[in-house]
């Protein structure tokens, strides 16, 4: 129990020393120098002293590094989910992305092309059975459409957002549920899910990989109807 | 064999204080110091990093300080003294463990600190440790399947003071509070302790008979807590803990206990070895960030068979 305590000290001190001797982008300077002093403050239950505004972080990514990034970037799902069937960690190597080493799972952003096939919302994490050209009438993966947005695909995927930007893991989650909320709101709430089912669209998005055996959820940036 | 480890090592000692030199070299001492081994978590610590480090041809220390900083001193002059290459550490104190490491850098030591970090950068070469946010976001993922989405829970918190306990809970809850199905019927502290939560769960289920399920902040609260609702008939209610130990392990495998969340003790001292290894052949550098989060691993029925002393076999 001791050992569990000091842990809990420490953390909580090393937190505030490391936010202390934070590297801060220069777009987030504007938010650390409005909400710090300049010095340190203790931080007692490991919550944020420095002021960490996700909505600002994510804000001053979207339109300038995210949406260009998914338009130039995007690696076609078909040839990812082929190599993902030979060797997932070439397939990591070859299309994905990652922070930090071992047992952490490669994260792809994807461009896909399909036909949803239905839409289920008997979970809060609604999904959308996806149909991958040229279809077979089978689901080869799923898209998540909300309200509750699973993992932290989206984020994991994108080379210029890093955990090193940040302070701690829960600053970290801000982040991508702010992600989330973007999505909610600008994409998945505009959209009438219902009449895209057995519509043919593209699909760009980003998803972790899951692991051999569990189906692959992909969290859309955006779903477009492709009139062909 | 740790008798012979011994002697090897006083003779390499002696023969490198002849040449006096201190070169990067595959092979030496590596002291590895944790907390007392009668918690398997420090036993499973002090294992795998030796089991790792003699597979790499070093000669082994292997010594407790049993959370006293002071007797963690004295073993870190005798690392110094005995010419150790590397230090593995699980250190007694955040502020207290500070000089040591520092003395053992002045030294010429590297130390690479496993499960918890000290109050300073600059002077460990790695402070390696669980992601207990990334580890909690599974526990509750699982909780929330399990529950079907809804129901009546509880929360077991960890001891209040213990930072991890906040970030457990914040971890739980940035799952949980998604689905408003799922309400917290009771939240509250068992301070990390079996038998507490045993009284505090008996409590609860009193004031509160219809739950459904609950969630704990570690494993040893959940122990306690599913006894005392197996005690009430209560074999129904869904409970999810926290650190991958041997008796959820074996309440998992007996339909008890759902799951739990693995904290890769054996796995984590093995990589502060294979830094330590690698720090040492590339001449005393590495291009690793000094903090280092490990992501824990969900723990059910279908990998618990798996799972021993705080290590997933394949």
């Amino acid at each position: 129990m001791v050992r569990l305590a000091t842990r809990g000290l420490a953390t909580a001190v090393m937190l505030t020393a490391v936010a202390g001797c934070k590297i801060v982008e220069h777009e987030d300077q504007a938010a650390v120098d409005g909400a710090s002093s300049g010095t340190q403050t203790a931080s007692a239950g490991g919550s944020d002293a420095q002021g960490f505004d996700p909505v600002r972080y994510v804000d001053a990514r979207w339109q300038a590094e995210l949406v260009p990034f998914a338009a130039e970037h995007a690696a076609d799902l078909g040839e990812v989910l082929a190599a993902l069937g030979q060797d997932r960690t070439a397939a990591g190597a070859a299309f994905g992305h990652r922070e930090g080493g071992e047992g952490k799972p490669w994260s792809y952003l994807v461009v896909a092309r399909g036909t949803p096939l239905a839409v289920d919302r008997s979970s809060r994490a609604g999904v959308m059975p996806f149909d991958l050209a040229p279809e077979d009438g089978e689901a080869d993966v799923l898209l998540q459409i909300g309200p509750v947005i699973r993992g932290t695909a989206l984020r994991d995927a994108l080379p210029f957002m890093s955990f090193e930007d940040v302070v701690n893991q829960m600053e970290w989650a801000a982040v991508s549920r702010q992600m989330h909320e973007r999505l909610n709101a600008e994409v998945l709430g505009t959209l009438d899910l219902d009449a895209l089912v057995g519509r043919r669209v593209e699909v760009r998005g980003a998803f972790t990989d899951p692991g051999a055996g569990t189906d692959i959820a992909v969290t859309p940036l955006s779903i477009t109807p492709i009139d062909e | 064999m740790r008798q012979l480890t011994a002697v090897l090592g006083a003779s390499v000692f002696a023969i490198a204080s002849g040449i006096g030199a201190m070169s990067a070299q595959a092979e030496g001492l590596i002291a590895i110091i944790t907390p007392s081994h009668d918690n398997p978590f420090f036993k499973a610590e002090a294992d795998g990093a030796e089991a790792r480090a003699q597979e790499l041809g070093y000669e082994t220390l292997v010594l407790v300080h049993d959370d006293d900083a002071n007797k963690q001193g004295e073993l870190f002059d005798t690392a110094i003294a005995r010419g150790a290459v590397a230090i593995i550490l699980d250190n007694a104190g955040a502020d207290a463990s500070i000089s040591a490491v520092q003395r053992a850098k002045d030294a010429g030591i590297p130390s690479f600190l496993i499960d918890r970090e000290i109050n300073a950068t600059g002077v460990a070469v790695a402070q390696i440790v669980s992601n207990n946010y990334q580890g909690a976001t599974l526990g509750a993922e699982e909780f929330v399947a399990l529950m079907g989405e809804s129901g009546n829970y509880v929360e077991l918190v960890g001891k209040e003071s213990d930072t991890n306990a906040h970030i457990r809970s914040q971890g739980y809850h940035d799952i949980i509070d998604q689905y408003p199905d799922l309400v917290m019927v009771a939240q509250q502290s068992a301070n990390w302790s079996q038998p507490e939560a045993f009284t505090v769960m008996e409590s609860i289920l009193q004031a509160n008979p219809d739950i459904q399920g609950v969630i704990s902040g570690n494993d040893t609260m959940a122990m306690g807590a599913w006894a005392a609702l197996e005690a009430a008939g209560r074999n129904d209610v869904i409970v999810v803990g926290f650190d991958g130990s041997n008796d959820v392990r074996d309440s998992i495998l007996a339909d008890g206990i759902k799951a739990t969340v693995l904290q890769p003790a054996y796995r984590i001292a093995q990589i502060a070895v294979e830094q330590a290894d690698a720090y040492l052949a590339a001449g005393g550098s590495t291009d690793l960030p000094e903090k280092q989060l490990m992501d824990c691993v969900l723990i059910t029925a279908e990998n618990a068979g798996q799972l021993e002393t705080f290590a997933l076999k394949d």
